[in-house]
């Protein structure tokens, strides 16, 4: 291997569907995927070849776009009111949503100001339609990831004060089984092993920003990806070390 | 969001121990040491009152459903608006 093939190599950049089960990819950096409504943005397009489209109509609480906003990158800028919806359900990004619940989703992202009253990230458009809830500050500074709306389907963090949360960083939440998780940089933050309870509705969509029940302040999303599959450790690595190296962030 | 001050350090510790104590913290499982900040670490405005936020769904998880509406006609508790709350944290301290 010559020099040259091991710097193209180096510099070529993560592309997420080579790890198995990709079922969501949303790139701010990819502007041909996204419709731009001056310097708002009113769709992203799914660039996983499944069609699940990130679309917001009003043009209000459509994100804005910021070629370097995230490390010198594009980013798309969520404020209080902003969301893009993708057609993509519970049923599409989830394996075994109502027997076993499995998806792994890995955002680049950011919040400009830590304002703890409840900074929502991402979520289900519709609750009573199944439950994904993420919110970086829900009580004070405490966390909280809730897949299946039930008790023992949630994990929480409390003291969520420090500043990796204001600094562009790689999230990962997922659940596998009974296994859940919430990791920045690589790192839990929480986690627990013994997770139960099984979706009953599975069609609420995916939603990222303001979402349903969850109150949301501001957040810089450069890259959503989610995996309907239960990758291994190794997997889940792979796709926070190649996001990590697009973005800039250091794990 | 709704946001809350109160002037009363230990009212606010026994409020965040009682919620504590129903939601089962702190849970090394979770890795949730506390339901929120304790006061030594809270956000406080110029007065020195403590503040705190919460995502609407947190108030209607019981027993804080109950206890805020006896806290907050107490007058022990005030219930402000999150352009309030905003205001007071951005304030330089004194």
């Amino acid at each position: 291997v010559s020099r040259w093939q091991r710097l193209a190599f180096r510099s070529r950049q993560f592309d997420p569907r080579t790890i198995p089960g990709l079922k969501l990819w949303l790139n701010a950096a990819n502007t041909s995927s996204m419709t731009f409504n001056g310097s708002t943005v009113s769709q992203v397009n799914d660039l996983s070849g499944n069609g699940f489209h990130a679309t917001q109509a009003t043009a209000n609480n459509q994100p804005t776009y910021q070629a370097t906003g995230f490390n010198g990158r594009p980013t798309l800028l969520f404020d209080a009111t902003d969301s893009i919806t993708s057609s993509a359900t519970i049923a599409d990004y989830f394996l075994t949503p109502t027997t076993s619940p499995t998806s792994v989703i890995v955002m680049a992202c950011y919040m400009p100001s830590l304002i703890q009253s409840g900074t929502f990230i991402f979520g289900s458009d519709a609750q009573a339609n199944g439950r994904v809830f993420f919110s970086s500050h829900f009580g004070g500074s405490s966390l909280i990831f809730d897949i299946a709306n039930v008790t023992n389907g949630r994990v929480l963090a409390g003291s969520q004060t420090n500043t990796g949360w204001t600094t562009p960083h790689i999230l990962t939440a997922y659940r596998i089984g009974a296994i859940m998780s919430v990791r920045r940089n690589g790192v839990e933050i929480t986690g627990k092993t013994n997770a139960s309870g099984n979706y009953s509705a599975t069609t609420a969509k995916l939603q990222i920003g303001k979402c349903d029940g969850g109150n949301f302040n501001q957040q810089y999303v450069s890259e959503f990806v989610a995996y309907g599959a239960a990758l291994t450790a190794t997997q889940i690595s792979a796709v926070e070390r190649g996001l990590a190296r697009k973005w800039g962030v250091t794990l | 969001v709704r946001c809350f001050r109160t002037a009363s350090e230990s009212l606010y510790e026994s409020i965040r121990l009682q919620l504590d104590a129903a939601w089962g913290h702190p849970n090394p499982q979770t890795k949730t040491i506390t339901c929120f900040d304790p006061a030594d670490v809270a956000p406080r405005d110029n007065a020195g009152r403590l503040l705190l936020a919460v995502n609407d769904e947190f108030a209607t998880w019981e027993p804080a459903s109950t206890l805020l509406p006896q806290l907050i006609a107490s007058g022990a508790v005030e219930e402000i608006t999150a352009a309030e709350y905003q205001a007071a944290i951005e304030q330089p301290t004194q």
